[in-house]
């Protein structure tokens, strides 16, 4: 059996790979096919000869798929170009549509700062002694703020797919199956966690800060390929994310396979609902952390109940926005659109603050506030061998109030004052200075940071949405 | 005139697909025209008035076994 590559244009979905895969198959000697969209390219493998590229433009010329045994590229109309006599033209109409876009865009970054800018999260504090009410709203505040741009994040990337599923004119409820069972999967893992954490009392999964950041980074590819997807971008379309080809190209034509298919449906957003217990939402390991402390099955479990009760609320909003968008299709394209910017710029948001969690370069750092003047902070005090830095912890920011160089292989201690730190910040990560995740109390915490090796170290909270506070190590 | 109407369609080679699939075990004689909205990811099988009740449920069942078509 031999093999030949070739180069397609004109196809656009997984269909059209199905179809033209199935269509070559019935020629004489071809005994597989395999056309990928991403690629642009069909492999057949052939007994005898190979389809011969006239052919194949032959055939398939009135579906609009063209061959050639090299690559081509498909032209599009370009913003700027040049006109023989008249020099260098911009091209208004495709101006108009760049710059139309550029202002939706700028319009959700603005949204979205604003309630950044609110601050809901410093309304609301939970202590071990707190009631299940106070729980509640804390779940509601964290639905609106930092979870939202993971789980609500994840949830408009889901809604996309379910949609696609149940076609334009499902009714809303029948879209919302979905949606139950994403719930009913966290409310599940939640509580079963919740009830864990307090029967057992001690956290087996805060210590790995570079698992729970990579784990993040990887969820945000997802959302921001699904985001670029969603507002139109072509080439991320190249990129589908969908079932194995050997799945979809299987046909059963029993009422069997239909039965476990919706079961596979119901299963998956139950089981992905229960996963998000993985992410490391701020608001979440504060609501785990007092779990920890309840010292009860049952009051572990009712914490975390009320919490993801109070999540559910602004995320079934968010599904439910989703769902009546997708109703109308010219309101369903301009909700993809708005969603799809939504959900690239969590993904950013998400992406930049695991990399100052993991210690790397972020644009935090080009915000960052650094001392207009090293001189007006407190050296690195040296007591007994030991060298101190001191930072205070406050609203939704760490402000180190000693000098940020401080000497390699000497023992040091960061003492934070936390004044009422809010989120996320509760929360502190120092990859390379300290493993996993601090629990700050009100008041004077005391961190070792043992012997630092020489380097340069990020100190934000879990989810590295607290502007990071640099340490050089010399 | 019987019809099926098939959600997840929203282009030409969505209906050369399904018709290929039913052409497989003979049906697709008994499909006189399709129609797509591919906004609403919807088509409308026609069928001839000659199809019996057993071969809309058959063309249905093929259908529903294909990844991301489902009839209504």
């Amino acid at each position: 059996m031999k093999e030949q590559l070739y180069y397609i244009t004109g196809m656009h979905c997984a269909s059209c790979e199905l179809f033209v895969e199935k269509r070559l198959l019935n020629e004489p000697g071809v005994k597989a096919v395999d056309a990928s969209l991403g690629n642009g390219t069909l492999r057949i493998e052939y007994d005898g000869h190979a389809p011969r590229v006239k052919d194949l433009n032959k055939w398939f010329k009135s579906d609009g798929y063209a061959f050639s045994e090299t690559p081509q590229k498909e032209t599009k109309d370009p913003l700027i170009y040049f006109q023989d006599g008249k020099g260098i033209q911009v091209d208004n109409t495709v101006l108009k549509k760049k710059l139309s876009t550029v202002k939706k865009v700028v319009l959700v970054f603005f949204v979205l700062w604003l309630v950044e800018k609110t601050g809901a999260a410093s309304f609301v504090s939970v202590t071990d002694n707190s009631s299940l009410g106070v729980f509640f709203a804390f779940g509601l505040i964290a639905g609106v703020s930092s979870c939202a741009a993971l789980v609500g994040g994840i949830l408009l990337s889901l809604t996309k797919s379910w949609n696609d599923q149940y076609g334009y004119d499902a009714n809303a409820k029948t879209k919302m199956i979905p949606h139950v069972y994403f719930h009913g999967g966290r409310l599940f893992a939640y509580a079963l966690l919740g009830g864990v954490l307090g029967m057992i009392g001690k956290a087996i999964v805060f210590e790995n800060v570079t698992v729970y950041a990579i784990i993040t980074l990887l969820v945000s590819a997802v959302m921001l390929l699904i985001g670029l997807q969603m507002a139109g971008v072509h080439w991320a379309e190249r990129f589908q994310i969908r079932m194995p080809k050997f799945v979809t190209r299987r046909v059963a034509g029993n009422g069997k396979k239909q039965n476990k298919q919706n079961k596979q449906n119901k299963q998956l957003p139950f089981v992905i609902g229960a996963g998000t217990i993985l992410l490391p939402c701020g608001f979440t390991l504060i609501a785990q952390g007092i779990a920890l402390t309840s010292g009860s099955f049952t009051r572990g479990a009712l914490m975390m109940t009320m919490f993801v009760l109070g999540t559910m609320i602004p995320l079934l909003f968010i599904g439910y926005a989703s769902v009546q968008g997708s109703k109308n299709p010219k309101r369903g394209r301009t909700f993809s659109f708005y969603a799809g910017v939504v959900l690239v710029i969590f993904a950013l948001y998400n992406v930049n603050g695991q990399m100052n969690v993991l210690g790397y370069p972020s644009v935090s750092d080009v915000f960052a506030k650094t001392p207009s003047s090293s001189g007006n902070l407190v050296p690195a005090v040296h007591k007994q061998g030991e060298q101190i830095i001191s930072m205070v912890a406050k609203g939704f920011s760490y402000t180190l109030s000693s000098s940020p160089t401080i000497q390699a292989g000497v023992p040091t201690k960061l003492i934070v004052d936390d004044q009422g730190i809010q989120g996320c910040g509760v929360f502190l990560s120092a990859r390379g200075l300290i493993n996993g995740f601090v629990d700050l109390k009100y008041g004077e915490n005391v961190i070792d940071f043992g012997k630092p090796k020489k380097g340069t170290y990020k100190i934000t909270c879990s989810m590295g949405m607290v502007p990071p506070v640099t340490i050089h190590v010399q | 005139m019987k019809k099926i109407t098939v959600q997840g369609m929203h282009c030409g080679a969505c209906e050369k697909l399904i018709k290929m699939e039913l052409e497989d075990s003979g049906l697709d004689t008994y499909v006189a025209n399709v129609e797509i909205s591919s906004v609403d990811k919807k088509g409308i099988f026609h069928l001839n008035e000659n199809i019996g009740d057993d071969q809309v449920e058959e063309i249905k069942t093929i259908i529903n076994s294909m990844e991301g078509y489902s009839t209504e």
